[in-house]
């Protein structure tokens, strides 16, 4: 295979395999913006992959299994925020909570509906819908953006859409403002509360849709765990990416990346499991560099900083 | 007659204290309301009753003489009601622009019509006359200018009341000035306006009408002219308060801490304190005295031990102390009474006897062999510094964050004086505490005064610092602009040096009384 | 008063427990086994035989190390939920030393990989503590990127430079002068179980009757006022999360020189995760999270027998430690309507 054919499969494996992570990425992104750090986008997105297989299997069709995904991790954001909200938990552990729910629930369920422990595949999993541009399919390299799972136009498409509301709209700037001075949005008038419902539920619809990618999107099986700690690199990818729509796309497209080259090279006989490390070695460095390069204009404030 | 606002028989209790008592207050249009009382007394939440954040139990409530029920802020927004609080409600990060239009952005389509924004808040600025950078990122504004876009944030709701919470808590005498010929102008053009505030002599400068509180009631309503500070004074407390303990004339004595050409930065690395030099002599008081946010809590950070220096020292007794840890300045005798009481000197959640053993645990008699705590001696501390100290308190396992403001205070306090040290940091001692324990804060300063320790008393409060200082040092970006004795200055003077427009020269500075 | 408060470590998780499996009979019931009769299983699985019983206290102490691991750190306001990292590399570390040292006699060898096992998991955890406290990085994202690294890392370890003689990715056994003492030999029971006790008992009393333990949960409530008094908070944290490591380090170790006699890749079923349940379960509170481990102990050696004598699959355990989270999180919604009025505006 040619050097061109690499670059092309490269890419199309880099956009399939970040599509998950930019969608939680972006949920991970409202959420902290609107001032709740989301440590719970691993179980959504967890919860959306199993929905997404239990759907599809029942009823053959991906695009239900997609959709009962995207409202079930609805609902786990939902009780994230009841959690937060209402429950006044501290942060983390409401967002160890919904993981550790997450994981339960879809390990017994997997072995109660499906008999089996440790994954689970049929064919009778409907995957989800591929769309082809026409236009693109003779061209090399672009081909890749052709054929993909419906999800990776759709992450993609929202990168673009969140950024506008963010900006350009009343609900993105109240959610601008919500996470550093919530008082002032109160004080306005706005219902600040609602709109972290509203936020929290949206960021586990996106991931579940991840979720759904994860399972659906090329292969269609559920194992346990699938997830596999792709929300925290979500978490890191919208650090990385400075809290902004196009930077959490640019360190998703990264991650994904070195996703599939790990896949790439585990062809090639090269031990695995250093490999595998990749993507979270490469989230530790760029945690560590990010910071290191915003040090004193305050830009991260993960976790408030401790004097010298 | 139609008055602006009226609020009958308010009640409103929060557990354990009756903040509101039936209250009720009327306020006619175009004129300004002052609402007095001391911190306690319930004039907040009266205010956030007419603002729609909090619900009152009893009660109503009429604008314009039309009975209205407000379920949050959005409800008093639009009857036409804008409240401009003690902390500014300002996102930092954000212009001036975003600021104002926060929570009422014009849309057209699907966005923020931006053109429609800045024009009607530029039209409303020419025409009451506020002139500010829309532009601009709110946190690289002074405060005066802060201020400004609080209340042009009211006018662009189309507030006619405005209430105001202690405005001038943060503004130099010039600013504060200011700030009431811009309320008698907008009063002039038919606005309401209602000032809470507990600085009398600002009420008699600028109010129409008095309306005293004390203890969750409305004590005294009348006019202005027909009162005088000392009258309300005497209303808001209830009775005439004996003098503080008087001040013992000293020999000159030695320099027990000094401050040499320290420079110090703040969390965003800007030097907040810069080349400031200071001497504090044994049995003096000295008051800083500045408009918050010029530094004074690095500079009492950097006594404590909490904050480094980027340069010059510290000496102690003729030690150099300037890279010695909190533990190891409280050891030597520097006392900390930090400006954030609950969130800096106490810990809540935890009983009056843990939080008044903060800082000793370590030392004997409290803890020994390996660290061990002496929970027997622990005890007889804790009830030796209830008695001392006269904390009122159920018991001493009693949750700190059950006291009163006052008491809590006074653990703080407690557990920092008790030794008698020979230097004492006490930033904003008496912030949000009721006049008894101010009373008793005072009290206690002046008897270690005369004792032999010296104070640095860090305070925004003018008469707290003309009362007990023996000398005044003005603090303006993070520099010493003026030393001056009491006797010999005004509040007048004081506001020039505090603002900026004066200074003194080299020698001038450190030469003083 | 200290007696009261020991008495309240003790009934918060056990009500808790007793709640949860009130609860949990909803996931019963759709097996068509009677939820009394499937309880009673589990607790004779548990408790019904010595050997049951030996089984209990050996599949509870994974738990207790990891739980104890998360508690003294969440004390301190710490989230190390890195614990699961922090075992691997010790169980790696005490199956080197137990596989090289072999030469050693039991009483110096046995504490050498204990002692390794702790500096190993105490070393992991030194990279997100000092990531967070020089840095400000939430210790949350880099101590689960450790985790992940250490599992990979000790795998590969496992499958290439220590490869052992068997077919899957492990070690060779550990000498016998290394391994544990067993109460019996039909039962993974050793003396890391003892360990583990005299750590719990150890972290009970420098919590809470010592100046330093005064500090770290002053530090977990309020760091501002902490560091007023006195504690240089980034130090207190990457100690915190140094000895919270060693902890951990120690569960691994046990594990490797009392139960499988080597290193086995990825042999943790999650012990760290289920150990910050424990920790929470317990309140934090040393002796709460030896409850709460003998509870997950009891639970999991009481599903086999349940599973084999009933319709229920022993997959109820991950249900009910869901259930549990939850009522966990009801109650902080309790104690929020019931906790002293925050200060009011003056």
């Amino acid at each position: 295979m040619n050097a061109l054919g690499v670059v092309e499969m490269m890419l199309a494996a880099t956009l399939r395999m970040s599509a998950p992570i930019i969608l939680a990425g972006l949920g991970g992104l409202l959420s902290f913006r609107i001032g709740m750090l989301n440590i719970a986008l691993e179980g959504m997105m967890l919860i959306g992959s199993f929905t997404a297989v239990l759907v599809s299997y029942f009823t053959g069709s991906g695009y239900l299994g997609m959709l009962a995904a995207g409202f079930l991790g609805g609902v786990l954001g939902y009780l994230f925020a009841l959690f937060n909200l209402k429950f006044k938990a501290h942060n983390i552990i409401a967002g160890v909570a919904v993981n550790t729910l997450a994981l339960g629930l879809t390990t017994y369920f997997l072995r109660t509906f499906f008999g089996v422990r440790g994954a689970f595949s049929s064919p009778k999993i409907a995957g989800l819908p591929v769309f082809r541009l026409p236009g693109l399919e003779a061209v090399p390299v672009l081909r890749a953006f052709s054929g993909q799972s419906v999800l990776v136009y759709v992450s993609i498409s929202l990168v673009l859409l969140l950024h506008y509301i963010l900006y350009q709209t009343p609900a993105g700037l109240r959610i601008r403002a919500g996470g550093r001075h919530p008082m002032a949005v109160v004080t306005a008038g706005v219902n600040l509360e609602r709109l972290k419902y509203i936020v929290l539920i949206a960021s586990g619809v996106l991931s579940g849709l991840g979720g759904a990618h994860l399972s659906l999107g090329q292969l269609t099986m559920f194992s346990e765990n699938m997830t596999n700690g792709r929300g925290f690199i979500a978490m890191a990818a919208t650090i990385f990416g400075q809290n902004t729509p196009l930077g959490t796309l640019g360190a998703s497209l990264v991650f994904g990346f070195a996703d599939a080259l790990t896949m790439r090279l585990q062809t090639y006989n090269f031990p695995p499991f250093l490999i595998q490390m990749g993507p979270y070695v490469l989230t530790l460095v760029t945690l560590v560099l990010v910071v290191q390069s915003t040090a004193g204009r305050g830009r991260t404030r993960l976790a408030g900083r401790l004097p010298q | 007659m139609t008055y602006a606002v009226e609020m009958k028989g308010i009640r409103k209790t929060f557990p354990g204290v009756v903040a509101n008592d039936e209250v009720t207050i009327r306020v006619r249009s175009g004129s300004i309301l002052c609402l007095v009382g001391e911190n306690g007394a319930g004039k907040t939440t009266l205010m956030n009753i007419l603002y729609g954040l909090e619900q009152p139990e009893a009660g109503e409530i009429l604008v314009r003489g039309q009975p209205v029920h407000f379920a949050s802020s959005a409800d008093a927004i639009k009857a036409g009601i804008g409240m401009v609080h003690q902390h500014f409600m300002l996102v930092p990060d954000l212009t001036v622009l975003e600021n104002i239009i926060l929570g009422h952005e014009p849309v057209r389509r699907w966005g923020i019509n931006w053109n429609r924004a800045r024009t009607a808040v530029l039209e409303l600025s020419q025409r009451y006359g506020f002139e500010l950078p829309l532009q601009e990122l709110v946190r690289r504004l002074p405060v005066g200018l802060q201020q400004k876009v609080e209340i042009l944030k009211l006018l662009y709701r189309g507030a006619e009341i405005l209430i105001l919470d202690e405005p001038t808590a943060v503004l130099t005498p010039q600013e504060t000035g200011e700030l009431f010929a811009n309320l008698r102008s907008l009063a002039g053009q038919g606005k309401t306006i209602i000032l809470i505030t507990h600085k009398l002599d600002e009420v008699m400068q600028v109010a129409d009408h008095v309306v005293v509180m004390r203890k969750g009631r409305v004590v005294q309503d009348l006019p202005a002219r027909e009162t005088t500070a000392e009258e309300i004074a005497y209303f808001m407390v209830g009775r005439r308060l004996p003098e503080v303990e008087e001040r013992k004339p000293h020999e000159k004595a030695e320099v027990i801490l000094s401050l040499q050409r320290i420079t110090v930065a703040d969390d965003s690395g800007f030097p907040a304190v810069r080349e400031l030099s200071l001497d504090l002599h044994r049995g003096e008081i000295v008051g800083v005295a500045g408009v918050s946010g010029n530094g004074q809590r690095e500079l009492a950070q950097a006594v404590a031990g909490l904050r480094g220096l980027i340069g010059g020292d510290i000496y102690a007794g003729g030690t150099k102390i300037s890279s010695w840890e909190r533990s190891r300045r409280r050891e030597w005798g520097i006392s900390y009474i930090p400006e954030d009481r609950t969130h800096v000197g106490l810990c809540l959640p935890w009983s009056v006897e843990d939080n008044l053993i903060a800082g000793f645990h370590r030392h004997k008699p409290l803890s020994g062999v390996l660290g061990r705590l002496d929970r027997q001696a622990i005890a007889r501390w804790a009830n030796d510094l209830i008695g001392r100290f006269d904390i009122r308190t159920p018991s001493r396992h009693t949750p700190v964050g059950t006291l009163s403001g006052g008491n809590q205070q006074k653990v703080t306090v407690a557990r920092e004086v008790a030794g008698a040290p020979p230097v004492i940091v006490a930033h904003e001692p008496t912030r949000g505490v009721d006049v008894g324990a101010i009373h008793f804060v005072h009290n206690q300063l002046m008897l270690l005064r005369n004792a032999g320790s010296a104070i640095l008393l860090i305070s925004s409060d003018l008469d707290e610092i003309l009362k007990l200082s023996d000398r005044i040092a003005v603090i303006f970006r993070g520099e010493i602009v003026a030393l001056l004795s009491p006797g010999r200055t005004s509040r007048q003077e004081l506001g020039f040096y505090m603002a900026g427009l004066k200074r003194r020269s080299g020698d001038e500075a450190f030469s003083a009384s | 008063m200290r007696l009261f408060q020991l008495l309240e470590a003790v009934a918060k998780p056990v009500l808790t427990i007793l709640i949860a499996l009130a609860v949990g009979t909803i996931l019963i019931l759709p097996t068509g086994t009677h939820p009394l009769e499937a309880y009673e299983t589990l607790f004779m699985g548990a408790f019904g035989s010595w050997n049951n019983f030996f089984t209990t206290l050996a599949r509870a102490t994974p738990l207790l190390f990891t739980g104890l691991a998360a508690a003294f750190a969440f004390q301190g306001g710490v989230f190390n939920i890195g614990a699961e990292g922090q075992l691997y590399l010790g169980a790696m570390a005490a199956a080197l030393v137990g596989i090289y040292a072999a030469a050693w006699p039991w009483f110096v060898l046995q504490p050498a990989a204990l002692l390794a096992a702790a500096v190993a998991g105490g070393l992991w955890s030194l990279v997100p503590g000092y990531m967070k406290a020089r840095l400000g990085i939430n210790e949350v994202i880099s101590t689960i990127m450790m985790n992940n690294i250490a599992t990979l890392f000790t795998a590969y370890l496992a499958t290439y430079p220590f490869k052992g003689e068997l077919y899957i990715g492990a070690t060779y056994q550990v000498a016998p002068a290394a391994r544990l003492w067993h109460i019996t030999p039909r039962s993974a029971l050793n003396s890391g179980f003892l360990i583990g006790i005299i750590v719990a008992l150890i972290l009970y009393y420098v919590l809470y009757r010592t100046a330093f333990g005064y500090e770290v949960r002053a530090l977990g409530i309020n760091q501002q006022f902490a560091q007023y008094m006195g504690v240089d908070v980034a130090r207190r944290t990457i100690l915190l999360l140094f000895i919270s490591g060693m902890i951990a380090g120690l569960g691994g170790a046990e594990q490797v020189l009392g139960v499988h006699l080597r290193f086995i890749s990825n042999f943790s079923p999650g012990y760290a995760f289920t150990g910050i349940t424990v920790a929470l379960l317990g309140r934090l509170h040393p002796l709460g999270v030896l409850i709460g481990a003998l509870f997950f102990g009891a639970l999991e050696a009481g599903a086999l027998q349940m599973e084999t004598l009933t319709n229920v699959s022993r997959d109820l355990l991950t249900g009910l430690q869901g259930i549990i989270i939850l009522l966990l999180a009801a109650e902080m919604l309790l104690k929020f309507k019931f906790r002293t009025r925050e200060a009011r505006p003056e």
